[in-house]
């Protein structure tokens, strides 16, 4: 073989294994990638029955309900409200007139969470709820 | 007056570092200047101002911003000393300091290099030095004085305020940036000497020590994220946490393939390529957490504009470095691969692995980026697509790991592979089988987990009596052979851990008075008394459980929920009771009337998780101490 024979096989092989790779990769991205949307967005949405999304905004102030470990709120962006129900434990930094992100699924239009995600530092907002509020 | 000092030692050690620099000119001349005075004065002045930083909040002098953002009078001295590095500009300091550290301990230790090699390698680092000292005077100077001086300051996030985190940037920080010193290693090469055995003989203990370091900051962060972030998970394929792991992968593909460098000669491009990739990977890292460009959980507040200085940072030192090797390929002579049954063909195999997973974590992580862009649709990458694909790629790597270190190097038969293969087969498969028996409820997978875990347990173990004559020849013992014989164990353990702690967990959540009690597996806990705890700078609620094993005690558990009034910030303490091969865990979360909330955890092997981390860990620092005390 020559040298450059060599050369083109080695780039050939390494160049398909890439490929191979990045392929592989992005079909199981497709089924796990989540959308983010607005209390405004998700209702404009047309989701498909058990699309799990992100839902971001602010918790309206006095909209959280307890009922042992049954919550549900309103998340707001200012707009439009959604109420979400969620069963489990809140992170520590949950409070309502905070930002918050949920992650789970819109039913007969009551978000169902299976998530709770508040961030580690009270003056972080996340970008996605910054720029929402901004617009 | 602090202030003062600190930017003076930083102004100086930035024309220092370039000034070295400059020295690459003269560096074909016949005598070559010793860089070791400016490199010690670089490292002088850098410790100089992170003495003034310490200094500034132990005595928690208000006057300098960023104690005023940070600090606090009434929070305790170990964390005013940590809290230096808990945040942007401190921690970029600290940065900082480990990299002129670096050059220190090359200048003055390690003796195997000469004098026009060494000054070019130290040249490199200082112009490493000088970029990121540039970026700590122009847009995060730790030294900005405001006026009039704040009475007190506004607190380290409590979340911070903790000991697993208080020590997790330093070590990583040894890690990431003690790949820098591979890189300048391995640009100097291009100008001096060739790419040999000596040359990876060069870097492999660096190597070897940021590996080890990357391996401990990374555990010393999961860990924390176990006991303090209430919800008993160890990894959440966050952004931030991938940052970490795509240089700890690309280090460990590194670590294998000098190998292969050292005895055989060959795979030079490749491995030059990864020493690349690896110190690419610490900038990018740096970059992904300090600009706050991805949404993540651990985000702390972040400021984008200093964001594009790290990404023109990463770009000019990835190009650069990129367009050195394209250029220069042609000249690297390799020699020839002999047979895929050899130790170096399971090498390359590993490296294949590694690079791949590397590959799908970062498609993973920096994918809603471009899909934002483009699109302008914000989405986030859910842990099932990262725990998918490490598991399928990993899966045969492990299998591959378990007799890699058997196999000759050159040319092994496969006949006699195959027979010492049988009794580690038997032997994982038995293991398996006593799993099954004991405690089977979760999904198969679990079971594959439990069988890679003893297959590469007992094939290690295997490979040592075979080596060391059934233990009779310990006397000389090879610390390389051991430091690779304990980290191997360790990653083993390791599997068991993730397997049992993410397959094999039960949770409860639920609603407790005093007087109450769960049950959990074959344990009871009962929840007997709750008070008011005051600290020196929160307050908050202590539960007492009263931990049950077939009605005999063991122990009293007693978590926290602590509320830091100046931050007004709740955090969770677990408490947590380990028995070596599994955890129960309880977290507090609030009160209802006049019943709390708790989550239970009954974590089986989660404790092997830190224990084989921990195994990794000495495994690297033995190998590296032996390479390091025969030669310096």
């Amino acid at each position: 073989m020559t040298p450059k024979k060599k050369r083109f096989y080695i780039i050939f092989s390494a160049f398909s294994f890439f490929c191979f790779i990045v392929g592989i990769t992005l079909i199981i991205l497709q089924d796990n990638i989540l959308f983010f949307y607005s209390p405004s967005e998700i209702l404009q949405k047309n989701l498909k029955q058990n699309e799990k999304v992100r839902l971001g905004g602010l918790v309206e102030e006095n909209s959280v309900v307890r009922n042992d470990i049954k919550i549900n709120f309103t998340i707001t962006d200012l707009k439009k409200n959604i109420e979400v129900s969620y069963e489990g434990i809140l992170p520590d930094l949950f409070r309502e007139g905070q930002g918050v992100i949920v992650n789970g699924y819109l039913k007969n239009n009551i978000f169902e969470a299976s998530e709770v995600l508040a961030k580690h530092d009270e003056n972080y907002m996340p970008p996605e709820i910054k720029k929402m509020l901004e617009n | 007056m602090v202030a003062i000092i600190g930017n003076i030692s930083l102004i100086f050690a930035t024309l220092l570092s370039f000034y070295q620099f400059l020295n690459i000119r003269n560096i074909n001349k016949i005598r070559v200047l010793n860089p070791d005075r400016n490199i010690s004065l670089q490292f002088f002045f850098i410790l100089t101002a992170f003495f003034c930083l310490m200094f500034a909040y132990v005595v928690s002098d208000f006057s300098i911003l960023n104690v005023y953002q940070n600090s606090h009078t009434a929070k305790p001295l170990l964390y005013k000393i940590t809290g230096v590095w808990g945040n942007h500009e401190g921690s970029m300091l600290l940065w900082v300091l480990v990299l002129v550290f670096f050059g220190f301990l090359i200048s003055r230790y390690d003796k195997r290099l000469d004098l026009p090699y060494k000054t070019l390698t130290l040249s490199f680092q200082s112009l490493i030095t000088f970029v990121f000292l540039l970026f700590i005077l122009l847009s995060s100077n730790p030294f900005i004085v405001i006026s009039p001086t704040p009475v007190n300051g506004l607190d380290l996030n409590p979340l911070l305020q903790d000991p697993g985190l208080a020590f997790h940037p330093p070590n990583l920080y040894i890690g990431y940036v003690g790949l820098s010193i591979v890189f300048s290693f391995t640009i100097a090469r291009f100008y001096k000497g060739s790419f040999d055995a000596s040359w990876a003989k060069l870097i492999k203990p660096w190597v070897l020590l940021s590996w080890s370091f990357l391996t401990l900051g990374i555990s010393l962060g999961s860990w924390w994220a176990y006991y303090e972030l209430g919800w008993g998970g160890f990894w959440f394929w966050d952004p931030v946490e991938n940052a970490s792991l795509m240089p700890w992968l690309c280090a460990t593909a590194l670590l294998h393939s000098t190998l292969v460098l050292e005895k055989r000669n060959t795979l030079k491009k490749w491995t030059i390529l990864l020493a690349f990739l690896s110190f690419s990977f610490s900038l990018i890292g740096t970059f992904l957490v300090r600009s706050g460009i991805i949404t993540s959980v651990h985000s702390f507040a972040s400021d984008p504009t200093r964001g594009v200085f790290i990404l023109m940072i990463c770009a000019f030192f990835i190009f650069s470095s990129f367009i050195l090797l394209a250029k220069k390929a042609g000249s690297i002579k390799e020699e020839k691969l002999i047979s895929p049954i050899s130790k170096e063909g399971t090498i390359i195999f590993n490296n294949l692995l590694m690079v791949a997973l590397l590959l799908t974590i970062f498609i993973g992580t920096i994918y809603p980026i471009f899909l934002e862009i483009f699109t302008g649709n914000q989405i986030s990458v859910g842990p099932p697509y990262f725990n998918l694909t490490s598991t399928l790629i990993m899966g045969p790597g492990i299998l591959i790991m378990s007799f890699a270190p058997m196999i000759n190097w050159k040319k092994d038969d496969l006949i006699g592979l195959l027979s010492r293969l049988k009794i580690i087969l038997f032997l994982s498969l038995l293991v398996t089988f006593i799993f099954f028996y004991i405690n089977f409820k979760g999904p198969i997978i679990a079971l594959v987990g439990i069988f890679l875990a003893a297959w590469l347990f007992f094939g290690t173990l295997f490979n040592f009596f075979e080596k060391t004559k059934y233990l009779k020849k310990l006397k000389n013992l090879n610390k390389t052979f051991l430091g690779m014989t304990v980290a191997h164990l360790g990653v083993a353990i390791f599997i068991a851990g993730i397997t049992g702690s993410t397959l094999w967990k039960v949770e409860k959540i639920k609603t407790l008075k005093v007087g109450e009690k769960v049950l959990l597996n074959n344990y009871s806990l009962n929840f007997d008394k709750i008070k008011k705890i005051r600290g020196k700078n929160y307050i908050g609620h202590e539960a007492e459980f009263n931990l049950y094993k077939k009605n005999k005690f063991i122990k009293t558990l007693k978590p926290q929920k602590r509320f830091y009034p100046v931050q007004e910030f709740p955090t969770t303490e677990a408490a947590i009771y380990s028995r070596g091969i599994s955890d129960i865990y309880i977290a507090m979360s609030e009160p209802i009337g006049n019943s709390w909330i708790f989550r239970f955890h009954y974590s089986p092997l989660t404790p092997w998780i830190w224990i084989g981390s921990i195994m990794a860990f000495i495994g690297g620092i033995l190998s590296f101490s032996h390479r390091i005390f025969k030669r310096i």
